[in-house]
């Protein structure tokens, strides 16, 4: 299994999906103290105080999410579109190995994305307070907390990515249904049937629960809903495990 | 060396019987030729070999395992089904590195392999940069990593240049010289002719004849494979091993 993780980590690296998806995170991480460096007098921005060092690892979260769901969805859908997945086959005959390789894989991607993203949003953040004289309090205000529902947040959307790139396999059809999903069906579910509260109940929603620095009576806490995700990952990975090995290539 | 054995394989899709009760046995230390029309079976029946696609009924062995049940498959069999298996964004050296790595086999072997099949020159190239001679001998590579008992090769002789063919035939001989099994379908049969020891003829997907080329020839009184295979697939009958051909219709 460590080979097999050894060889996902190595087909990652190799290609440009993965360095430009965190550019393009690290770049947005950075971008929001800046611009209130440069913001000239008068313009309206945050308060500069201890909590944006929490909101510099809430803020980028649903990005980051969505960049390592491109980078696994990508990974996956490329073994199929360029048929690398029949020499991984040949080395590593069984699908399921190669599956969870993936899976770890992807997870570990994620985990590394997640610690340059918090480095770089939070010392972005931190030499901003330092220049306004504002205390820099990491393991205060629900710093820790949403540095921890980060890392969830973007293994999740990794493991998510792995399972519908399988389950697709061609990159525009996945790409597409993730889109058509978080876009129109999430959008249209709770209209049609009336009830808007559903929307917290599926999975973009849920993904702004988790997020939500205070959560309204009656609504998903943001346990509750973390839990809600790691269900619709483990059925979309159950469903790619079966689809995997009754598949022929 | 490995002994790889058909036994009643047959593969149906839906109503199409791609591969018909197809029973013979590989010998080590010989070059088998896999002759066919397009659509006989033999891709069908290389990947029933390879466990990329389940028999509908019988079993193909190699050593007495299924590939799928094989501990270390890159050392028992060197496979080349497709020369497009590599992404184009990736060098030929990380390609291979990838299926290395895999499988276990060390950096210095991609080296290796790339010098043996001549692309030691264009190892930090990209795959999408390669002609199709050049994906050939990637893939080529990629089958020679193991260092294999085995070598199964669908149509390797496509897109080689005169030289490449040349060197193709010597490869394939000192394969055979060392003892170990190569297996090779082409529908080049007169290049086929002068590699071959051993020649298996599918048509429709059953086996028409499986024999040393000296004596299908002796026995046929035809001056080629050629004239012999389309002698052979005109009736489109199993001969029985060691029957004269001529007393067959």
């Amino acid at each position: 299994m460590k080979s097999l993780v050894a060889a996902e980590l190595l087909k990652v690296r190799t290609t440009r999906a993965v360095w430009v998806a965190a550019a393009a995170v690290l770049a947005y991480a950075v971008l929001g103290p800046v611009l209130v460096v440069v913001a000239p007098a008068g313009a309206s921005i945050p308060p500069i105080e201890p909590e944006l060092l929490a909101e510099a690892l809430r803020s980028p979260a649903r990005l980051a999410g969505a960049a390592v769901l491109l980078i696994a969805l990508l990974s996956t859908t490329a073994e199929f579109g360029h048929g690398t997945v029949l020499t991984t086959r040949l080395a590593a005959p069984r699908s399921t190995h190669v599956l969870a390789a993936k899976l770890i894989a992807m997870a570990i991607v994620g985990f590394v994305v997640t610690v340059a993203l918090a480095a770089v949003s939070m010392g972005a953040s931190a030499v901003l307070l330092t220049s306004r004289g504002v205390a820099v309090q990491p393991f205060e205000h629900d710093v820790p907390r949403y540095a921890a529902i980060l890392l969830v947040l973007v293994v999740l959307h990794a493991l998510l990515g792995v399972a519908v790139g399988t389950l697709a396999r061609n990159t525009a059809a996945a790409v597409g249904a993730v889109l058509v999903w978080a876009f129109v069906v999430e959008g249209v579910v709770p209209v049609l049937t009336r009830r808007p509260e559903i929307g917290e109940w599926l999975p973009s929603g849920a993904i702004l629960q988790v997020l939500a620095e205070r959560t309204p009576p009656g609504q998903l806490v943001p346990a509750a809903a973390a839990a809600l995700l790691l269900g619709y990952t483990t059925a979309l990975l159950a469903a790619a495990v079966v689809t995997d090995r009754v598949r022929e290539l | 060396m490995a002994l790889i054995q058909f036994t009643g394989l047959t593969k149906r899709y839906r109503d199409v019987t791609a591969v018909d009760d197809l029973t013979f046995t590989l010998a080590p230390g010989r070059v088998t030729g896999f002759v066919g029309a397009n659509g006989a079976g033999k891709t069908t029946t290389i990947r029933a070999l390879l466990g990329l696609t389940r028999p509908s009924a019988g079993t193909v062995t190699i050593d007495g395992l299924p590939y799928a049940q094989l501990s270390d498959p890159l050392r028992v069999v060197g496979a080349m089904v497709d020369p497009n298996v590599f992404h184009p964004r990736r060098t030929a050296r990380n390609a291979l590195r990838a299926i290395a790595r895999a499988a276990d086999i060390p950096d210095p072997r991609v080296d290796d392999v790339l010098t043996q099949v001549g692309l030691a020159g264009a190892a930090h190239r990209r795959a999408g940069e390669f002609s199709m001679g050049m994906r050939q001998r990637l893939a080529l590579a990629a089958a020679l990593l193991g260092d294999p008992e085995t070598l199964v090769l669908d149509e390797p002789a496509n897109g080689l240049d005169p030289e490449g063919v040349h060197w193709l035939r010597g490869l394939l001989r000192s394969m055979a010289a060392e003892g170990r099994t190569v297996f090779v379908s082409s529908h080049l049969l007169a290049e086929l002719a002068q590699t071959i020891d051993d020649v298996v003829v599918i048509a429709h997907g059953r086996l028409i004849t499986h024999q040393p080329m000296a004596d299908l020839l002796g026995q046929a009184r035809e001056s080629s494979l050629e004239d012999v295979y389309l002698a052979l697939t005109a009736s489109g009958e199993p001969s029985i091993p060691g029957t004269p051909l001529k007393e067959r219709s």
